[in-house]
């Protein structure tokens, strides 16, 4: 007898490989690029705007955006601004985390696991504390495993670039060295990097600002590590195994909203992007790592944290860390490795992982989730 | 006569020859213009990106108009373009003080040879020239485009070891091959010494078309006919050493000239991986330098056995792709354990290992042969009697002996099918079963080396437990690197540890030691 939620799985797999097969099928022209573009500058999805900025008529902006839509190109996304409700997002970086971590930890405060490999692999678990658990979870990280890496994450951005898309053989084209080339050229040029920074896609998504933070109430802090994914899920069918009802949402979201901490933004989902890197950097010289952030945002997505290292009691061992995520191409992987590595080796510490898995931490074993 | 053409004529005709559209407009459009002059001025100025440096633009240009005059089957041209490029070809370079320019003589042909501080090594013309050649005479274009991509992201002049890389990524232009290519590949590889009448009647093709393919696939690079070298019976032990350091580390003398190659890898930290074959009797001072050179913290590991292998069964001619299903081979692995399928193997390698055990001489002649028959085996005897200096019949006696006594087996190498991506995987376990089954499985993949390794036997004698040591060199299609650690590593933590490395550098690759290095009449190897 086939189980129910067995079924459910197999259908929620099968459903994953079909939008697959249909994002590798996507054609896009030059209209569409512009679109997806105008409205990841703009934040806004009003149509005279975009008319405007696009040179489109009102209506053509209309008929492609819905179908942008359908194809599942763009979306409003929630963010929370997790400092304004004393809650803290925490980076734990370590070998041989999932399985091992206390299951308790995981249900209070983790938000997802991702299993990355260098040369072993690690996994990354992104978490949500609230201020005064803090210290204990920081204690118990560093007690309980080796080697392991904790970043105190102060902001959030993300860019989205469709320069290198070639609408003609409707791939990607990317040369990883001319960009890595073109970095070094805004490095060296005096004065560039402010001129671009008018210009990059780059956006800040949430950021710590110093602001009299509100106190969520106990338990509505617990369960907002799953609070973000419940909002931003577009298949509410699994709704039941995310362990949050629909009244608390409600009572979350309108607990955030008189905090001023829930934002929305609209996120764009470039195609055929299959290879997700993780890339860390620490002891960067400001300069270098501004100009190396505006050269990636030139890549289809570039998403990175601003955050500090921590150590065991609390302390910032190391200011400034990035924690960078690329989405890149069929063999992206590589093609940055050959290109960036030299660059990068020179300059900054860094380590380089390749996501293998993400996995939701709220059902033992974990279950693989699509984007 | 063409002597003098409008420029209006001649853009056109440059534009169809690069395949480029070109809209051109000046109030010069109908001028008269000398041709090789005016065509020098007209490609640098409308066809060729900004971003060049001038030595760069020279050279380019002289290539253009080469290529240009024989499309356009001027032959007194061509060669004089030709001339004028070869005396020019120093000058262009010794202007410039950032990197050193040197003649350098490799087998009886003067190359010129530029070296950079980065340690990249470039030889100008020569190496354009015979790139083009693999490329189907399409270099020129492929590289257009992507200076043209280029340009429009960067806006200051590139440098001439910027431009070294740029021109080593259009060679990864993938060959694609047709499906009687593939027929006959395969065939080769099954076994490297089949001869053209035998791969006519295996792939029912005639064997003038067997003939053409294999000439057209040599010629494309698509394949290279190397071999392996059993450098034990030399009184050479192949040895492999991790350094962790990120600077390229500098070997003592003695060791540097047994030195096979130097790639820096990625992996938790960056790392070097040195390929060395020492003398046998040697290896323990060997090792001490190393030790003393780079520190304890360096891991030596000797080579026990080593073999290579190339499966074409995922390629796909339709679409000129690999389709590797990496899901079911894991799923062979587990499967091959269960079947105990390991004792059949084990088996088979026993058979291997009963050789002809008599023993072997050799001399400085048979080096010199075998440092030509790793390279490519397939060289006539004539053309191995010239560069070695024997007559026919010596030679031939000299090959066969070597063949008799196992000494290199020839194999079937390919290239440029689309395959890009290295990674080396490192495995340790204690479970035999295990590594046979994952050898065996690994076989399926494009191209695979596999070195069977024995870490120093002072730290083996620390652990209790005798664990082997495998590193897989696999040579993946664009993209598959992830798809592979998505699937292997979780089975291989089950029934040991793993490491993987990405290449990124390679800082030199030499098959073969300098013959010079041994010594007739002690009938040993150089050391001190």
């Amino acid at each position: 007898m086939v189980h129910f939620e067995q079924l459910v799985h197999y259908m929620w797999g099968k459903l994953n490989e079909s939008f697959k097969g249909r994002n590798e099928n996507l054609k896009l022209d030059t209209t569409d690029l512009k679109l997806l573009e105008a409205i990841y500058g703009l934040q806004n999805l009003k149509t005279s705007d975009i008319a405007e900025k696009t040179g489109l008529s009102e209506i053509t902006v209309k008929r492609r955006l819905r179908n942008l839509r359908k194809r599942g190109l763009f979306a409003k996304k929630y963010a929370v601004n997790y400092w304004k409700v004393k809650l803290i997002p925490l980076m734990v970086v370590g070998r041989n985390l999932w399985g091992k971590v206390d299951q308790a930890i995981l249900d209070s405060f983790c938000k997802s696991v991702r299993t990355v490999m260098t040369s072993v692999s690690y996994h990354i678990l992104d978490l949500i504390v609230p201020a005064d658990d803090l210290g204990n979870i920081l204690e118990y990280f560093s007690g309980s495993f080796k080697d392991v890496d904790m970043y105190f994450l102060k902001s959030f951005h993300k860019s989205v670039s469709f320069r290198f898309y070639d609408v003609v053989k409707n791939a990607w084209r990317i040369d990883y060295l001319a960009l890595s080339l073109y970095i070094r050229e805004i490095i060296v040029k005096e004065g560039y990097i402010d001129i671009l920074k008018q210009t990059s896609p780059i956006k800040t998504i949430i950021e710590k600002v110093p602001s009299r933070p509100i106190k969520l109430s106990g338990k509505y802090a617990r369960r907002i590590r799953n609070f973000e994914t419940f909002l931003n899920k577009k298949n509410s069918f699994l709704d039941s195994n995310m362990g949050i009802s629909k009244y608390t949402v409600y009572k979350i979201k309108s607990e955030l909203k008189r905090a001023n901490a829930l934002k929305t933004y609209i996120d764009v989902y470039p195609p055929k992007l299959t290879e997700k890197l993780y890339l860390i950097i620490e002891k960067g010289d400001m300069r270098f790592l501004e100009a190396l952030l505006l050269g990636l945002s030139e890549l289809p997505v570039l998403s990175f944290y601003k955050a500090d290292k921590l150590d065991a009691s609390g302390r910032f061992v190391k200011e400034n860390v990035i924690i960078a995520r690329l989405e890149l191409p069929e063999g992206g992987f590589v093609g940055f490795l050959e290109s960036f590595t030299k660059m990068l080796i020179d300059k900054v510490d860094f380590k380089l992982c390749l996501e293998t898995k993400v996995l939701t931490p709220h059902e033992k074993g974990g279950e693989e989730i699509a984007r | 006569m063409r002597d003098r053409e409008t420029l209006t004529s001649l853009v056109e005709q440059v534009s169809k020859f690069l395949g480029v559209t070109y809209s051109f407009k000046t109030s010069k459009a109908t001028r008269r213009i000398s041709s090789e002059k005016g065509l020098t001025k007209l490609f640098r100025t409308y066809f060729l990106p900004r971003i060049l440096p001038k030595e760069i633009e020279e050279e380019l240009t002289y290539f253009f108009l080469y290529k240009f005059y024989t499309w356009r089957g001027e032959h007194e041209k061509v060669e004089k373009v030709l001339e004028n490029w070869s005396k020019l070809i120093k000058k262009i370079y010794q202007r410039c003080e950032d990197y050193d320019v040197s003649f350098e003589v490799h087998e009886g042909i003067e190359k010129l040879r530029i070296r950079f501080s980065s340690g990249t090594v470039y030889y100008p013309m020569l190496e354009i020239l015979k790139i083009d050649s693999v490329l189907e005479g399409k270099l020129l274009k492929i590289l257009l485009e992507t200076l043209y991509r280029s340009s429009k992201l960067l806006r200051e002049k590139i440098k001439v070891e910027d431009f070294c890389g740029l021109l080593w990524e259009t060679l990864k232009t993938p060959y694609n091959l047709s499906e009687n290519e593939l027929r006959v590949l395969d065939v080769l590889i099954g076994n490297p010494r089949t001869k053209v009448e035998e791969i006519s009647r295996l792939t029912r093709l005639s064997s003038p078309s067997v003939a053409l393919i294999l000439k057209r696939l040599e010629k494309g690079q698509a394949y290279t006919a190397n071999s392996i070298i059993k450098f034990d019976k030399l009184g050479l032990k192949h040895v492999i050493v991790r350094i962790p350091s990120r600077k390229e580390p500098k070997f003592p003398h003695q060791l540097s000239r047994y030195l096979l190659s130097l790639q820096y890898v990625l992996g938790d930290r960056e790392e070097h991986l040195a390929s060395f074959v020492l003398p046998a009797k040697h290896i323990r001072s060997a090792k001490k330098l190393l030790i003393n050179s780079f520190g304890k913290r360096i891991k030596i590991y000797e080579v026990e056995d080593l073999q290579f292998s190339v499966c074409l069964d995922y390629y796909d001619c339709k679409s000129h792709k690999w389709k590797i299903n990496y899901e079911k081979l894991v799923e062979k692995v587990e499967k091959q354990i269960s079947r105990k399928r390991s004792k059949e193997l084990e088996k088979e390698q026993k058979k291997e290992t009963v050789v002809n055990e008599n023993k072997f001489t050799f001399d400085r002649k048979d080096l010199k042969i075998l440092r030509i028959l790793i390279r490519n085996w397939r060289l006539s005897l004539r053309e191995l009697s010239k560069i070695v200096k024997l007559s026919k019949s010596a030679v031939h006696k000299r090959v066969s002996k070597l063949e008799n006594q196992k000494v290199f087996e020839p194999i079937i190498n390919v290239h440029r099918i689309g395959l890009t991506e290295d990674i080396a995987l490192i495995v340790k376990s204690g479970n035999v079963a295990f590594l046979d089954s994952l050898t065996h499985v690994l076989k399926k993949l494009p191209r695979i080396t596999i070195y069977k390794l024995r870490e120093k036997k002072e730290e083996r004698s620390k652990h209790s437990e005798n664990k082997q040591q495998h590193l897989f060199w696999l040579t993946l299609p664009s993209g598959d690197t992830i798809k592979f650690l998505k699937n292997f590593p979780p089975i291989i933590e089950k029934y040991g540890d793993s490491e993987v490395f990405y290449r990124w550098h390679f800082y030199s690759w030499i098959s073969f030691p300098d013959p010079e290095l041994y010594l007739e009449k002690q009938k040993a190897w150089k050391w001190y």
